[in-house]
């Protein structure tokens, strides 16, 4: 994993907000796209640099594809790095915000 | 002429369902090869992961005009991703491993189009046009489908007199 911070924008703290709401934990991408209402082709490009960041972790869905007769889902979330980052990256761009977006 | 009219009309119909069932039948191949063409886009090593993360995603789309749109916006991704990744790896054959790289020499905030060279511009801008046209053709097919639920005006009307 690189060590250079990923690119914040709109989108990107979208998806770090929503990934930092989640109360399971983990997301999928249809999930996360569904909840901030990205485009696939917006979506993926952040997962992959917040991945390559080492801000999110992803693992596969612990299911059998035949039983549930669907594909596996990619499940992401947040690592200790990325919270921290984006409460930085949130406090730098929202000085004035008195309430936390998300509750840890 | 009512009649040739209301016979053009009903054939016109019957051509707008049969297209528009055609379609249908056709979308989930459509999709599959969107999302494979999207995945070959990729760096090889991401290709597996993506792939099966990606039929999981339009998995769960309702609808078949969603999926395609979802599957072109893979497109997009595709392309995206495998240009950090492209990039990233010519910094660090340039310059070194990231660590030593800095914001100065590889800063991820700037253009990713500006600094491409002019020839992945052009294989860019057209994989992005010919996205577009696909999409606006299946729209326009899909339109003709829908437009059977609408009823045909004038001329059938003329036939049941």
């Amino acid at each position: 994993m690189g060590a250079e911070s990923p690119r914040i924008t709109g989108p990107t703290l979208k998806v770090l907000k929503e990934l930092m709401q989640c109360s399971s934990g983990a997301l999928s991408g249809a999930e996360i796209a569904r909840a901030t209402g990205l485009a696939s082709g917006t979506l993926y490009p952040i997962l992959f640099r917040l991945e390559k960041s080492a801000w999110l972790k992803s693992n596969w869905e612990e299911v059998c594809p035949s039983e549930v007769k669907r594909p596996r889902r990619r499940l992401y979330q947040v690592t200790a790095l990325g919270e921290t980052e984006a409460r930085t990256a949130f406090k730098e761009l929202m000085p004035d915000l008195r309430e936390p977006l998300w509750q840890s | 002429m009512a009649i040739v009219m209301a016979l053009l009309s009903f054939a016109s119909v019957i051509a707008a369902k049969l297209s528009a069932d055609e379609v249908k039948a056709w979308i989930p191949w459509l999709v599959r090869r969107i999302v494979a063409l999207a995945v070959h886009i990729l760096p090889e090593d991401q290709r597996g992961r993506y792939g099966e993360e990606w039929l999981g995603h339009i998995d769960e789309i309702p609808g078949d005009i969603g999926r395609v749109i979802v599957a072109i916006g893979f497109l997009f991704a595709g392309f995206v991703i495998s240009l950090g990744s492209r990039k990233q790896t010519e910094v660090e054959a340039c310059v070194g491993p990231p660590a030593r790289a800095g914001r100065s020499a590889y800063s991820p905030g700037r253009s990713t189009l500006g600094l491409l060279p002019e020839p992945e511009s052009r294989s860019l801008s057209f994989l992005i046009s010919s996205s577009i046209l696909t999409f606006i053709l299946l729209l326009i097919l899909c339109i003709g489908g829908a437009m059977n639920h609408i009823p045909f005006p004038g001329p059938t009307n003329l036939l049941i007199r």
